[in-house]
């Protein structure tokens, strides 16, 4: 009977712990604990490998499964490289505009940071294990310069964030499942409207537009614009969907991101910076 | 089984399922591998196992992919808890059994999930969620039903009816 009884209240004491733990640690903390570190030290060399072994075998199936659609994916490619190229021509141009342009900067004495020139490459070790969120680590920490809130970016775009940072890894939460708003600027549009955009459920972003009056249609691209916690420049997504409600007065957006999410090996992380 | 070996199983589990399970993603929906050994140890072996090995992948996957501490300890070691307590009553040989034990803690796990994560973030949409819970469930089910009937083949000798 007392055994009983001492094991209730165990069972309810540790039921309560967990559950002011995991209020205290949502969000994610600034600094990990002495066991979590170590942990991670141990677990994160021997997840790299499998991740790796994972990999290999996987890059080597996928064409066999997609032959099918290797001629059209090829096909869609080479009218890609065309417009590309002529695009590049025009970019090329504008290039060296913009040259002569930070040299005069640097000739007005103009402080301000433009490019992203110290970003940290790091390989994915492990993923979430469930299918909601997309939570991955990564085999950098705070030795490399990362702490929590630096800017995940890959190839295509921007990724995420930082949520918590060990020694030697980081975990890292998608910018779709994180609360943390996005502030973004419209790219190859005659004005510049400004907005903050939210992870949403379906892979998606959602947000508004600043200007009420805003013009804005599907398809334009957008960048991050400075505000918040991620750099400015880096490259969001394309406008899916606008919504205009009469009863509101910011024009809402829905914005499909260029990361493919379920297909994130290797990032890029830029070490946040306070600003002050 | 002795506890040292449960925590290298664990450590196994834990390790394939974050890395190389991540290949096995079906239209991007990949089973739970974790909550699959934990039905199965739970309703197979007499003593202790699936509680300790709840308590374990719970605590690593908190630690390394979770957004906060304690969510799958919690979930875990109930669903443990539970399926222990009926362990002894249990038609082992059962094809229903395994199917049974892992529909409902799929599901529970979802809701579970579902409403902390409702009530300490509020990021949480609660449709589309359980359309990929019971995505899941499927998976899981098919998954883990082949896995239940190695173990008890392994350690009763029986196979699936």
């Amino acid at each position: 009977m007392e055994s009983s009884r001492l094991k209730r209240a165990i069972i309810i004491i540790s039921t309560i712990l967990l559950i002011g733990i995991m209020g205290i640690t949502m969000g994610g903390r600034q600094n990990i604990t002495l066991l979590e570190n170590v942990a991670g030290r141990i677990v994160t060399p021997i997840q790299k490998g499998f991740y790796a072994i994972g990999n290999g075998i996987s890059s080597k199936i996928a064409p066999i499964i997609n032959v099918w659609e290797i001629i059209e994916i090829n096909e869609s490619l080479i009218a890609e490289n065309e417009s590309l190229k002529e695009e590049l021509i025009d970019k090329t141009l504008t290039k060296l505009e913009l040259e002569e342009l930070s040299n005069l900067k640097e000739a007005l004495n103009y402080t301000n940071k433009m490019a992203i020139d110290n970003y940290i490459s790091c390989d994915v070790v492990a993923k979430e294990q469930g299918n909601w969120f997309n939570m991955f680590t990564i085999d950098a920490g705070k030795n490399q310069g990362i702490t929590k809130n630096s800017a995940v970016i890959n190839g295509s775009g921007l990724v995420g964030l930082v949520y918590e940072a060990g020694d030697n890894w980081a975990k890292v939460v998608s910018v779709i499942d994180n609360k943390a708003s996005v502030g973004f600027q419209t790219l190859d549009h005659d004005i510049n409207y400004v907005g903050q955009l939210n992870g949403s459920v379906d892979f998606d972003l959602t947000g508004y537009l600043f200007d009420p009056t805003a013009d804005i249609e599907e398809g334009i691209t957008l960048i991050t614009s400075g505000m918040g916690v991620y750099p400015k420049g880096i490259l969001i997504g394309k406008i899916a969907e606008v919504k205009v409600d009469k009863n509101e007065l910011l024009t809402g957006i829905v914005v499909e991101p260029f990361v493919n999410f379920k297909q994130i090996d290797k990032v890029m992380v830029i070490p946040y910076e306070e600003l002050n | 089984m002795k506890t040292r070996k449960l925590f290298l199983l664990a450590f196994v589990i834990f390790i394939l399922h974050s890395t190389l399970f991540q290949f096995l993603r079906i239209y991007g929906i990949m089973p739970n591998i974790s909550l699959i050994f934990i039905v199965v140890f739970s309703a197979i072996f007499p003593e202790k196992e699936g509680l300790i090995l709840a308590v374990m992948l719970g605590a690593f996957q908190d630690i390394f992919l979770s957004m906060t501490l304690g969510i799958n300890l919690l979930i875990y070691v109930p669903i443990a808890f539970v399926i222990h307590a009926l362990e002894d009553s249990l038609f082992k040989d059962n094809f229903l059994t395994p199917v049974a034990f892992l529909g409902v803690s799929t599901i529970f796990y979802y809701l579970a999930y579902f409403s902390f994560m409702y009530f300490l973030d509020g990021n949480v949409v609660f449709k589309p969620y359980l359309i990929v819970g019971f995505k899941e469930m499927v998976y899981n089910i098919a998954v883990g039903v082949f896995v239940y009937s190695k173990f008890l083949k392994r350690e009763y000798g029986f196979s699936l009816r």
